[in-house]
């Protein structure tokens, strides 16, 4: 862990952590089990956090929980996020941000878990260029939170 | 006037195209369909595949074009955003494809002339047997972005140019079905076809306290209904003159683009509009199929 790792983390809970103006927090997240489909679709990204930095653990569990968070809060319409295509792009605008951006994490630091994201979510989402349903929405917030769960280490 | 309407009744016409359709009425087109008093909208659907949508206005007589093509794309939002068909969204149909086939190559004319008017009849050979272009599709060299009605008037005289038509082919409406009375109406909206409606029949431009709007003169028109409610019994009217109706609408929270081109329809005056035997419900979209991700946006990031 080096300074920028430390500030970066901090910023990350600082900015997410609910009712954080009283104080950043690295107290572990509560997060709901997911459920068993949802654990094996996931599992290699968890075996893959098993041996990450903590921070980034941390950092990537904070990162995919307010991402559900925002999937579930567009659901007004017009949605912000209404097909698949606008889906994968904010896919790849937070991962930039967050991952990228605000963690300084680069490309392929952690060898396969890029292949094993897409991987669940072809699984559960396919691979096609279409409207998200008010299921698919509910199904997506569930596998953000199962990404997050991942990173716990946990299941 | 005569731009805002465009509605030629052709009862010979009609009753020769109904007579080859494989399933001219809603008996035989869905012998399952049982009728109930459930609400249908389907205007969802469209602005859930496309949410900046916003009825346009036409600029000649060629409603037939607006609301036919409107049907189309009620239909396929419909397909997509309801019925989960494996299809993507792309775009508007081009009204000046369904107009000037229902002018020209559905009735087997080289030069339809310069005057304005099409039958529901015809539409529905046009957009069943000759297909739909669409805005936003490369079509080799061509590419329609805006609406334009010195196309629908140039088209309408000569019919869609030769090269476009093998594109328009490959998006046909698989079925069309005369629809004559407020129930038969109900049953085809409830299960998601939209109905392109031609009438001599004309309205007051502002809804009542419940979003209806009281019969007024004629206009030889054609619409789109595309919804049905049963609290006070009607179908939901779309029109193409852009924004062109207020007052009070139902539901209460129907988005502005809607609100705007839209009022209800009371039941005997719907039965009245559909009894001309000129009107049709849409089914079955050969719609786009849908175009593969790259990614899930993932790769070269993590």
């Amino acid at each position: 862990m080096n300074t920028r790792h430390i500030i970066a983390i901090g910023l990350v809970v600082f900015c997410f952590w609910p009712g954080s103006v009283s104080g950043p927090s690295l107290a572990p997240t509560k997060i709901e089990t997911p459920s068993a489909e949802m654990l094996t679709a996931t599992r290699d990204i968890k075996r893959i956090f098993a041996s990450a930095n903590p921070i980034d653990r941390v950092l990537w569990t904070e990162c995919f929980l307010r991402v559900a968070q925002i999937v579930e809060a567009d659901d007004i319409n017009p949605h912000v996020i209404e097909n698949s295509l606008t889906c994968r792009a904010f896919n790849r605008a937070t991962m930039i941000f967050l991952w990228k951006g605000i963690g300084a994490n680069h490309p392929a630091k952690y060898p396969g878990l890029a292949e094993a994201v897409e991987k669940s979510f072809r699984e559960f989402a396919g691979d096609e260029v279409r409207v998200l349903t008010p299921e698919d929405r509910v199904k997506l917030a569930a596998l953000y939170r199962a990404f997050a769960y991942a990173g716990t280490g946990k299941g | 006037m005569a731009r805002f309407y465009g509605y030629e009744p052709d009862p010979d016409g009609t009753d020769l195209i109904v007579s080859g359709l494989p399933m001219p009425t809603l008996a035989e087109a869905g012998p399952r369909l049982r009728a109930s008093t459930k609400e249908a909208l389907l205007y969802p659907a469209l602005l859930q595949c496309s949410p900046n949508w916003h009825r346009g206005a036409q600029g000649i007589g060629s409603c037939v074009g607006f609301g036919w093509a409107f049907c189309c794309d009620v239909l396929a939002a419909v397909e997509i955003a309801i019925h989960g068909e494996r299809e993507e969204w792309a775009g508007r149909v081009l009204e000046a494809s369904v107009y000037a086939f229902s002018r020209c190559e559905a009735r087997n004319v080289k030069r339809a002339g310069m005057q304005d008017g099409s039958s529901g009849g015809a539409a529905a050979l046009a957009v069943s047997e000759w297909g739909t272009l669409h805005y936003g599709i490369d079509y080799g060299e061509t590419r329609f972005e805006a609406y334009d009605p010195q196309r629908e008037k140039t088209w309408g005289n000569t019919g869609v140019p030769d090269e476009l038509e093998p594109w328009a082919k490959k998006r046909c409406v698989k079925t069309v079905t005369l629809v004559r009375s407020f129930d038969e109406a109900a049953l085809a909206l409830q299960s998601g076809y939209p109905i392109a409606v031609c009438s001599g029949q004309g309205f007051v431009m502002t809804r009542d306290d419940q979003g209806f709007c009281r019969t007024r003169g004629s206009w030889s028109h054609c619409m789109a209904f595309v919804g049905v409610r049963f609290d006070r019994p009607g179908l939901l009217c779309v029109n193409s003159w852009g924004d062109s109706n207020t007052g009070e609408h139902y539901p209460k929270n129907m988005p502005e683009a809607v609100k705007k081109c839209s009022f209800w329809v009371d039941a005997d005056v719907a039965t009245y509009m559909l009894r001309g035997g000129d009107s049709f419900a849409l089914s079955s979209y050969d719609g786009f199929p849908p175009r593969k991700l790259p990614d899930w946006g993932f790769q070269g990031v993590l």
